[in-house]
């Protein structure tokens, strides 16, 4: 399979929670640890292995208003105006996949927020016109329970009404908060959207499901336990999941639940875990190869397992 | 069936303590304790009776002046097993130790006046250095010492012998809290020798694959019980994420058996929990429910098969 590589860029005002996200969901801190983290200093870049073939080149910008200040400086020369700026700096904005901007919902000044959300439109529409944009509204726990839907619209409305200006239509949104499980599914449509090959994915999650009569049958990335596909997954855009009955936030509270498992489990010196099983719910959560794990809910409890496993396996 | 009281000063933590073994509150978060402290002040007696399989009486009270003079106080310390009493670390705590020997020498009285024969003093004080969290590490050991000296020179002075007092720091962030209520309860269980080697016996004959095992109350997170060997914190910390961890992966699917029928609820309830994971450094973890409520956790060490 081919390397790909893709870029994402992290922006956001000052203190509004991008270094915390990105260790929560990539170095396995829990939201209680993301205290210790200071400010980041201008830029700092990571390198993230997914799905074995793909690297996310994340690029998370420090805020503070100095730093904003000269990545879009910087660019406003267009060249490199000798050595003041370092080369990375005016490769901000080129070749960018995706933007993730994020907002305090807390922050004073909304207004500027915005103004620099739509300065960093104005440069990717020089020079990354295809790039996708996400916005996160970040810190939610903060709000209280009744309001949050209201405010998250009012500021979607706006945030889409900015893109739109710089043509950029298709933005998604997401509440998020690092206290509950609305970070993954945020995370996880946004890595979703990268994958090249995700059709073949869901293909194989399809004909799996079928032929061994499973339930339900999501595939996750091991090591951030982001859903990367599930076999009712269109079923949940369509609305029609609640005749199933099934929670339409399960995905993302399954992230939540076997990663914070996963860091229990440190305390016994495994860096992560091969089996889960819970036989009477006909829970079975199991290793697929070395960068996917399969969450897969069986029909009948008194299935043989085993034989699913093996099969499983030789996929 | 025995009484166990929680008792202490005015905001030392008791309501916040109960509400996390026993209401199975979400995490503790700061605005969660907040909460607490306030319903703190309701002087209420009610006696909270928890489902924990050792079924006690769990009784707060704000320990007023006027409390002692309380017509009804005696009959206060029928039946009680162990008093457990709640000291706040964090603030000024002397009032708490006086509040605390002179509790002390009320039951001994009480318990002078009821048995004339003379039994021995058998009400179980168990001592909570509580909110350690905030304190360091060096701190939190001088203020343990200071706290049990005091104590013992209070004792001392009013010629009281024999009582049974321990010492736990505790804090509701952490394990600590339930490591000590584990303690706590287990010994209120008369049948505890029996169980443990009960559980010792199940070990070796399952040729020392097993690391250590775990007699768990689900909803509290209590242990009744483990066998013999030493208790590492961090693997009943593992144990009782466990629990949690497939508690929560079971209710994400439970609810469509409870759209059919509120029957077949109860069918999943009766076929008991289990769960199994594998780790992958050679290490298991089982979980299974062995009676209402009460599950057995066993940690595995994979170099043998079983």
């Amino acid at each position: 399979m081919e390397q790909t590589k893709a870029k994402l860029l992290l922006m956001g005002r000052s203190g509004s929670g991008k270094s915390s996200m990105r260790s929560i969901i990539f170095s396995n801190y829990s939201a209680f640890d993301t205290r210790r983290l200071g400010a980041t200093i201008d830029i700092e870049h990571s390198h993230l292995k997914f799905l074995g073939n793909m690297t996310l080149n994340l690029w998370d910008c420090g805020g503070q208003d100095i730093f904003m200040d000269s990545y879009l400086q910087d660019k406003q020369d267009g060249s490199t105006t000798g050595g003041s700026g370092s080369n990375g700096k005016n490769h901000i904005f080129q070749m960018v996949q995706v933007l993730i901007h994020v907002f305090d919902v807390e922050s004073d000044e909304v207004l500027k927020d915005i103004e620099i959300f739509s300065m960093v439109l104005q440069k990717l529409r020089n020079l990354s016109p295809n790039c996708k944009i996400f916005v996160l509204v970040h810190k939610m726990d903060l709000v209280q329970v009744n309001k949050r839907e209201n405010l998250f619209n009012i500021m979607m409305s706006k945030l889409k009404e900015t893109c739109s200006m710089y043509g950029f239509e298709n933005v998604i949104g997401f509440p998020t908060s690092i206290w509950d499980e609305s970070l993954y599914k945020a995370w996880s449509s946004i890595v979703c959207s990268m994958i090249p090959t995700i059709g073949v994915y869901r293909e194989k999650v399809k004909s799996m499901t079928e032929m061994l009569n499973f339930k339900e049958f999501i595939l996750f990335e091991k090591t951030t336990f982001l859903v990367v596909c599930s076999s009712l997954e269109n079923n949940t855009k369509n609305g029609s999941l609640s005749l199933d009955g099934m929670d339409p936030k399960r995905f993302e509270k399954i992230s939540n639940v076997l990663k914070t498992f996963k860091q229990s489990i440190y305390k016994l010196k495994a860096n992560n875990f091969q089996e889960f099983q819970i036989p009477e719910q006909g829970i079975y959560i199991m290793n697929l190869n070395d960068n996917l794990m399969g969450f897969i809910i069986i029909n009948k409890a008194d299935w043989l397992n085993e034989n699913l496993i093996e099969s499983n396996l030789s996929k | 069936k025995k009484k166990v009281l929680v008792m202490g000063l005015d905001r030392s933590g008791k309501s916040s303590i109960t509400k996390v073994l026993f209401n199975n509150d979400v995490k503790p978060k700061n605005k969660v304790i907040n909460l607490a402290l306030y319903k703190n002040n309701s002087n209420t007696s009610a006696n909270e009776n928890n489902s924990s399989k050792v079924g006690f009486d769990a009784d707060e009270d704000d320990l007023d002046d006027g409390f002692y003079n309380n017509p009804g106080f005696s009959q206060f310390f029928d039946d009680v097993g162990t008093i457990i009493y709640v000291v706040d670390s964090t603030s000024e705590y002397l009032a708490s130790l006086a509040n605390l020997s002179m509790l002390i020498e009320l039951a001994y009285k009480f318990h002078k006046k009821v048995n004339k024969d003379g039994d021995a003093f058998n009400i179980n004080f168990e001592v909570l250095i509580h909110k350690v969290d905030i304190l360091n590490e060096d701190f939190k050991l001088d203020t343990q010492r200071d706290i049990i000296q005091r104590i013992q020179d209070e004792l001392l002075d009013l010629g009281i012998e024999n009582v049974s007092i321990n010492f736990y720091l505790t804090s509701i962030f952490d394990y600590t809290i339930y490591e000590a209520f584990s303690r706590i309860t287990q010994k209120l269980i008369l049948e505890l020798p029996f169980l443990e080697n009960l559980l010792d016996n199940f070990i070796m004959n399952c040729h020392n694959s097993i690391d250590k095992i775990f007699l768990f109350d689900i909803n509290s997170k209590i242990y009744i019980s483990t066998d013999s060997s030493p208790v590492n914190i961090l693997s009943y910390e593992v144990c009782s994420e466990f629990i949690d961890v497939t508690l929560d992966l079971k209710d994400l699917y439970e609810e469509e058996e409870k759209q059919d029928t509120q029957d077949k609820k109860s069918l999943v309830r009766k076929d008991g929990l289990k769960a199994f994971s594998k780790l992958n450094n050679n290490f298991s973890i089982y979980l299974n429910e062995v009676y209402k409520n009460l599950c057995v956790v066993i940690l595995v060490n994979n170099n043998s098969s079983n």
